[in-house]
């Protein structure tokens, strides 16, 4: 799995730089988003921008951090194409998760909120 | 429609690095015939989730087992059949998937795949004959 995280403040911003966000990569998104929590990263920005296709199990993952991060935390997502946006939309998860067209404004949103 | 109701089939062997191979080569057929990108976008989840449920549920995640899908395009449907040859899971529940998006302990993580199936085909039976699974599914061409 190729992503990138970068650290902004309390705001830890995760970039999936994959096609599919799928089954095949869903329990290393996991993994590697759990050691970031047990680092202390507790506010996040999925970036989603590269991301062509989700299954459910990818975006069951990123529920998976949302209730890791619980009430202490939040997950916010930016950059959802269509076909992404539509995974959201057919399982209502457009109404859990606050949903940003670009990491810029997500990141903006996410640190005034912390302010 | 400039060929009529052509059908392909295809194979994979039940591993999810194949299940990509098929819904990238499906929705690229379904923009072929269609000509609708949301459509085809539609038609790509069901399939993912499907496979993705037979290698899960049908095979228990055991590698190297078939997995056919034929697809025959329409001019006013599609219709896909999924077959597999390992546990018979009866599928003709529709499943619910109600929760309080608020009640963060309590969102699922998993099941979604039938519920998804189900919401975006029009027509949907599974059954088993000779040891062969088969989820049919039929998608309605609604402007066609």
């Amino acid at each position: 799995m190729n992503f990138e995280t970068e650290i902004k403040g309390k705001v830890t911003i995760v970039t999936l730089n994959e096609k599919r966000f799928d089954a095949k990569i869903a329990v290393t998104f996991k993994d590697a988003m759990k050691s970031l929590i047990d680092k202390g990263s507790l506010f996040f920005i999925v970036n989603l921008k590269a991301v062509e296709f989700i299954d459910s199990s990818g975006l069951g993952s990123i529920v998976t951090v949302l209730k890791l991060v619980g009430r202490k935390g939040d997950v916010f997502v930016s950059g959802l194409n269509d076909s992404v946006m539509q995974m959201f939309s057919l399982t209502r998860m457009d109404r859990v998760f606050k949903i940003f067209p670009n990491v810029e404004d997500a990141f903006v949103e996410l640190n005034n909120n912390l302010e | 429609m400039n060929v009529n109701n052509p059908e392909i089939k295809l194979i994979i062997t039940s591993n999810f690095d194949n299940v990509s191979l098929i819904g990238v080569t499906v929705h690229q057929l379904c923009k072929y015939f269609y000509d609708d990108e949301a459509f085809a976008s539609e038609i790509e989840i069901g399939i993912v989730e499907a496979c993705n449920n037979v290698i899960e549920h049908s095979y228990l995640a055991k590698d190297n087992q078939d997995i056919e899908m034929s697809l025959k395009f329409f001019k006013d449907k599609l219709n896909i059949r999924l077959s597999d040859y390992g546990i018979f899971k009866d599928k003709r529940k529709k499943p619910k998937l109600d929760y309080d998006p608020d009640d963060i302990d309590n969102l699922p993580e998993g099941g979604m795949g039938l519920f998804l199936i189900y919401n975006i085909m029009d027509e949907l039976s599974y059954s088993r004959s000779g040891g062969k699974n088969t989820l049919s599914m039929t998608k309605n061409i609604s402007d066609k």
